[in-house]
């Protein structure tokens, strides 16, 4: 058994600390998505990570994604960006890539990878959410496509997307909720969708996020992904990568909160004496590192499963449950630890939690992670 | 194969289905397979008979029964 990473992994990991260091450790004010940001991502090769070089990607495998993703957690300080950024790339482009047609490459590779164009993903509806196959948007044949009607909500890059990949049904009579469900590749810009205006929510501010409307889209069949009914084999696959890739940039952030945390116990005295020498506050820093040496465990285990080929959903509800749950209970220390000034904004710790509270709930809820877990074990 | 995946079924994916289960059961449309339980049977169609399930192998009718499976599944190894 071997942790250590290769001096080209850790090569990697430094140049994109250095460049998040330079270029996204003060975002602007104003809880809206940074354009500029993903922009600067898109030139350093973000954008295009796990993509084929041949379409401009980086070619990079998930563990390096995982090492990039945690150093943009701890060094850019807008999670909405990285989540955008997730959205963009690890359910949009890299899908495109694994399973869509070299013409369907051909004509969005290789913009994705640049950035010139904003993906997203769009299944979750009013009334699928965690229940996410039973979505009810339909896709009905005419000619030589189809025609899709029905809306998407909690849709993330909605409001700035380009393209989205659509989670359709397209077997009605199907017996199982799962079967019958088949992905769209849908541009924003086609008659008949409706992106609704941005949502307004408690944290995430910089991940656009929103409704999407499809009123009798024609579709030509050309821009299926994958295989009629075959959605749902590519969803599970997005979320794996999703929960290991968007859940490192969590896991970055933990770091740097961590780091934040015991800058301000060493300093802040009370009683004559750091915080920190204060065995309250100490044991709250150690749980804080305890959550993140062990969500860093099963991440780098679930990623090198998936670097291996093999399937990790299991390992991936449990990397997303640990992180995400984690993030929310450290960010309450770390407001604890701070006291009055973790509650001031302006201070910049209690972002934090309203960031984390989001990540109990996308990418499938903690409920939903718990549910797949005790269903491995046979309940 | 037909035998070691009834067991896994009975045994792993729904021990309490108290149903009839065999070769021709409808496991999507009894509920036997849900989405959770089919990630967790193809985890185990490739660590117990060495293949690979790729995206164009998830259509329903290949897990329509258990000799749906066993079909795919020598389709894949020939």
């Amino acid at each position: 058994m071997d942790f250590s990473f290769s001096a080209e992994q850790k090569s990697f990991r430094r140049s994109v600390v250095d460049f998040a260091k330079a270029k996204l450790a003060s975002p602007p004010e104003g809880g809206k998505f940074w354009r500029a940001g993903f922009e600067l991502c898109a030139e350093f090769g973000l954008t295009a990570l796990p993509l084929p070089e041949a379409f401009g990607g980086l070619d990079r495998d998930i563990v390096d994604c995982v090492l990039a993703m945690q150093a943009l957690g701890t060094h850019c300080r807008d999670s909405g960006l990285l989540l955008a950024l997730n959205s963009h790339l690890f359910t949009c482009a890299l899908p495109l890539a694994q399973y869509g047609t070299d013409e369907q490459k051909e004509h969005y590779l290789a913009r994705l990878a640049r950035g010139e164009i904003i993906g997203g993903h769009a299944i979750s509806e009013p009334e699928a959410g965690s229940d996410a196959f039973s979505l009810r948007t339909r896709a009905t044949v005419d000619g030589d496509g189809y025609r899709i009607t029905g809306n998407k909500c909690f849709t993330s890059n909605a409001p700035v997307a380009d393209v989205l990949l659509v989670f359709a049904r397209t077997q009605t009579e199907a017996s199982n909720p799962m079967a019958g469900l088949t992905c769209f590749i849908v541009d924003t810009a086609a008659e008949g969708v409706t992106l609704g205006p941005e949502l307004v929510k408690m944290g995430m501010e910089g991940a656009p996020t929103g409704e999407v409307f499809f009123d009798d889209v024609y579709v030509p069949r050309q821009r299926i992904l994958g295989k009629v009914g075959s959605a749902a084999a590519i969803f599970n696959s997005e979320m794996e990568w999703e929960r290991c890739c968007l859940f490192a940039a969590h896991l970055g952030t933990m770091v740097r909160q961590l780091e934040m945390c015991v800058r301000y116990a060493n300093t802040r005295k009370q009683f004559g004496q750091p915080i920190g020498k204060q065995q309250a506050i100490a044991h709250k820093l150690a749980d804080m590192k305890v959550r993140i040496e062990l969500g860093e465990l099963v991440l780098h285990k679930t990623a090198w499963m998936k670097q291996q080929g093999k399937r990790a959903p299991l390992e991936a509800a449990i990397t997303k449950l640990h992180i995400s749950e984690g993030f929310v209970q450290s960010s309450l220390d770390a407001i604890q630890i701070h006291g009055g000034n973790g509650y001031i904004r302006d201070y910049g710790v209690e972002q934090d939690l309203r960031d984390a509270i989001a990540t109990k709930i996308y990418s499938g809820t903690s409920e939903i992670q718990r549910n797949m877990i005790a269903s491995w074990l046979g309940l | 194969m037909e035998k070691r995946l009834v067991a896994y079924i009975k045994d792993e994916l729904v021990p309490g289905y108290d149903g009839a289960l065999d070769a021709k059961t409808p496991l999507l449309e009894e509920g036997v397979l849900d989405s959770m339980r089919i990630m967790r049977l193809l985890s185990f169609l490739e660590e117990e008979f060495d293949v690979v399930v790729d995206t164009d192998d998830f259509d329903p009718e290949n897990f329509e029964s258990i000799s749906a499976i066993c079909d795919m599944v020598a389709r894949k190894k020939s």
